[in-house]
């Protein structure tokens, strides 16, 4: 291997490459707010008794768990402005792209901790004349929520991992960053290296967040 | 039995599909009075208790316990079964995010809409009854099988129900804890003169506790005698086979 390391290049443009961070928080967190907003009213409308919001929930997630990120992603930046006439800046594409998927994404989630919930709560708690409503509010969600989490926490990774594919409409992240200093510089080892610790310290500070809420869980299923 | 019993079964009908479960069941029982029901596996005798709880629709039958008639093959009147029964339940079902207190009051206080004062000082009497005051706070989780069914027993009074129902609240449990819960129901009995109906294979406790005893099978009621008779003189052949088998066992 004949390559010189030469990390001094992220002591001098570091700071210039975590400042892609900042695209990365304001595309993710805003994606996953609205990714888990969306994926719980399609999880609901997926156990709604009428059909018709039960078929529109399979058909959306089906569409936006299956189109690769990628293409979405291009197809709303690119080919969205010519249907529409509407265009948005890079940023906003992103956050729409990745709440669509992460939407998708989220409701098979909650669905997925929802069915782990024995169908025999709900039975007791109708048994003792609870209304539909009140089983949900004070059976179904609270336990709903805990069993969810786990899911839900990969979902939320999985979308702060795809911001990097917004590199393909210039917003100007760290993958990005790293990109155009490799250019420069010709330092890709030590710059695209630079990029992964950044985008692994992200994620990870995230999950310790997470795994704080999961243990907020003072009871186990018996 | 007196001429206008306290709870009584009319024609009680359930299907799945085209396999019939229960077959037009007529019963009348008295007030404080327990009724046991044993029969094999299979037999109908949960489906029946949940069919009186108003969780399961029927194809025909009522249900008239003291001045509230209930036909429980009404989607919307068999509902209101659930507010006059309560049901104990194999598996206990507590709810598992929720201590104990919270279990008991969580149906008083949104059903009936008890304060939550009055909700938890009535819970801490049912506590007391049931010997778990000092676990008020604890999770199920925390708590023994027979713990757990008694807290069970104690979530379904807290509703005050005019006739309580157990679905084998012991056979999920090992002899010692077993001796808990039967403990529990023997002073539901002798303390409080609540009705009850118990489907169980402890054929002890039926002689000692209950006042009537019947064997289900296939749905049918094989027989339906005071406890005395049915356990020590059986008139069908069915009952002094089924009695035996579980003597044996």
């Amino acid at each position: 291997m004949n390559y010189n390391f030469d990390f001094g290049i992220l002591f001098q443009y570091g700071d210039y490459l975590a400042g892609g961070v900042w695209y990365a928080v304001i595309i993710a967190f805003p994606s996953i707010i609205t990714a888990t907003i969306v994926g719980m009213i399609l999880a609901a409308a997926h156990l709604s008794p009428v059909r018709v919001f039960r078929m529109a929930s399979s058909v959306i997630v089906d569409v936006f768990r299956t189109l690769p990120v990628v293409v979405l992603l291009i197809w709303i930046h690119y080919v969205f402005p010519i249907l529409t006439g509407l265009s948005m800046s890079p940023t906003q594409s992103s956050i729409l792209a990745l709440s669509l998927n992460g939407s998708a994404l989220a409701c098979e989630a909650f669905r997925g901790g929802l069915q782990a919930i024995p169908g025999t709560q709900r039975q007791a708690a109708w048994s003792l004349g609870l209304s539909k409503i009140d089983t949900l509010r004070f059976v179904i969600i609270p336990q709903g929520f805990f069993s969810t989490l786990p899911a839900l926490t990969n979902v939320h990774i999985t979308i702060i991992k795809n911001v990097t594919v917004t590199v393909l409409i210039a917003v100007p992240e760290v993958m990005f960053r790293a990109q155009e200093l490799t250019v420069q510089f010709f330092r890709p080892l030590e710059l695209y290296t630079g990029a992964a610790v950044v985008y692994v310290a992200l994620i990870l500070s995230f999950t310790v967040a997470m795994r704080r809420l999961e243990k907020l869980r003072k009871w186990e299923s018996v | 039995m007196s001429e206008k019993p306290f709870l009584k079964i009319d024609g009680l009908t359930k299907k799945y599909g085209d396999t019939t479960i229960l077959s037009n069941i007529d019963l009348s029982i008295n007030k404080g009075d327990t009724l046991m029901i044993c029969g094999p596996s299979g037999c109908g005798k949960s489906t029946l208790l949940r069919c009186l709880n108003g969780l399961e629709q029927v194809e025909a039958g009522s249900l008239t316990i003291g001045e509230r008639h209930v036909d429980l093959s009404d989607p919307k009147q068999r509902e209101s079964a659930r507010q006059g029964t309560g049901l104990v339940f194999q598996n206990f079902n507590l709810f598992p995010h929720m201590s104990v207190l919270d279990n008991i009051t969580l149906a008083p206080r949104r059903v009936m809409k008890t304060p939550k004062s009055t909700a938890e000082d009535d819970a801490k009497d049912l506590l007391d009854l049931i010997g778990l005051t000092d676990r008020m706070h604890a999770y199920p989780c925390e708590l023994s099988g027979g713990q757990r069914q008694r807290v069970a027993i104690a979530r379904a009074l807290a509703m005050n129900p005019e006739l309580l129902m157990f679905d084998e609240p012991t056979s999920a449990l090992d002899p010692e804890k077993k001796e808990e819960v039967l403990g529990v129901i023997r002073e539901l009995k002798s303390i409080k003169n609540v009705t009850m109906i118990v489907v169980t294979h402890e054929i002890g406790f039926g002689k000692t506790v209950s006042d009537w005893a019947m064997l289900l099978e296939a749905g049918k009621v094989v027989e339906l005698e005071p406890s005395k008779d049915f356990f020590n003189a059986p008139k069908s052949q069915r009952t002094k086979e089924f009695l035996s088998a579980i003597v044996n066992a």
